[in-house]
């Protein structure tokens, strides 16, 4: 099982966005997909086609009543994400138990407390960068007290590209420079992305030849292609170490296999 | 080749364009701000130090081993140092000089290809 963290040190780069269309891209590979949403905005849900007024389940919920779209399980966690008994669920792999899988944590850019404890138990940081001064500049406060340059867990996405304009072009240049190879992928700005989460629907049925679509296809190959995703040594799989079969999810049900 | 430019190429057709990278990607890159004051700080990217503090550290270091000290240090490329006074490098004269001649540019660019090739 692979951990993969989502989180910015600002908000409003996508991160959300992300975490979904690589959650989708990642289950289109015929991998074992659970999103979890650990933002507390309940944000997550929309880029499923998810309504504002519709809920995914909670974690104590989703092993009885999953709620899969897109060939994702999706888990609003934010209320258990800090809580021991969570935590060890994710240690013993009880949201993904098939070889392969792959949970992906939506984090708010705001908890950075949050995103310093799971960072331990992650297999790979994804962390999405914008061509906005204010999101670059924030970069410094990602690693707490370690350099951001030198998390050896994170890489960079930059989205919302846009060659259009020289402060964009010249920032991905910088940031390449910057990062160089741990600069993963690139998403280019398109306004689909916004007028399909505006219509509670997929990007690839609003607007199909979106080039951010490209983009993403190639950033999830490309996140797929890293020889710590086949395998990662924090989480044992299924198969070769199965997890506590008598392990029970707060509500007290069983947890289901 | 880019990407972008490979899908426009093949939407296109391949025979009516050619594709060609510029050689110095570092062309028309400004020296923002926004980038000096991201280089200097240290949570960011551990800062590099300037050609006179290497050059202090080896004498020192040569110094308290009981070698002869009198061979210049190596001078290790600073190129960002003129441009945005990083880690107040400034008056340095022969680095002065090359900057009048390079408009500082040249510098700029040199820095960002050895950002490429330091190990982060």
């Amino acid at each position: 099982m692979t951990l993969i963290l989502c989180h910015s040190a600002k908000g409003g780069v996508g991160t959300t966005f992300l975490a979904a269309q690589l959650a989708i891209r990642f289950a289109q590979a015929g991998r074992q997909v659970t999103a979890i949403d650990g933002s507390g905005q309940d944000s997550l849900k929309l880029h499923f086609g998810i309504l504002p007024t519709q809920f995914a389940p909670n974690w104590s919920k989703s092993h009885t009543m999953p709620l899969v779209m897109s060939n994702v399980s999706l888990i609003d966690a934010h209320l258990d994400i800090r809580e021991e008994y969570f935590l060890n669920s994710l240690r013993r792999g009880d949201l993904a138990r098939e070889k392969g899988a792959i949970i992906i944590v939506d984090i708010n850019s705001a908890d950075r407390n949050l995103f310093r404890d799971l960072y331990d138990l992650a297999d790979l940081h994804i962390c999405p960068i914008s061509p906005d001064p204010a999101a670059l500049v924030s970069l410094s406060q990602l690693g707490g007290d370690q350099r951001t340059t030198e998390l050896e867990k994170t890489v960079y996405v930059f989205n919302m590209q846009d060659d259009r304009h020289k402060l964009s072009r010249h920032s991905y240049r910088f940031v390449k420079e910057l990062f160089d190879t741990r600069l993963v992928g690139t998403v280019r700005r398109d306004q689909a992305v916004f007028e399909a989460l505006a219509m509670f629907e997929p990007l690839t049925k609003i607007a199909p030849n979106s080039v951010a679509l490209s983009d993403l296809d190639e950033l999830a190959q490309s996140i797929l292609n890293m020889s710590e995703l086949s395998d990662m040594p924090n989480f044992p799989d299924s198969d070769t170490s199965p997890s506590d079969p008598q392990a029970v999810n707060p509500s007290g049900s069983r947890v289901a296999s | 080749m880019r990407s972008d430019a490979n899908s426009l190429l093949q939407k296109l057709s391949q025979q009516s364009f050619r594709y060609q990278e510029f050689p110095d990607a570092f062309a028309d890159l400004e020296p923002w701000p926004l980038f000096e004051a991201m280089l200097n700080d240290d949570r960011l990217i551990a800062k590099k130090t300037s050609r006179l503090e290497r050059q202090e550290q080896t004498f020192q270091a040569a110094k308290e081993r009981g070698l002869e000290a009198n061979k210049p240090a190596e001078v290790v490329n600073a190129p960002f140092a003129t441009l945005y006074s990083v880690n107040g490098n400034k008056g340095h004269k022969k680095q002065s000089e090359d900057d009048a001649a390079s408009g500082g540019r040249a510098d700029f660019r040199s820095f960002l290809s050895s950002l490429g090739s330091d190990k982060i």
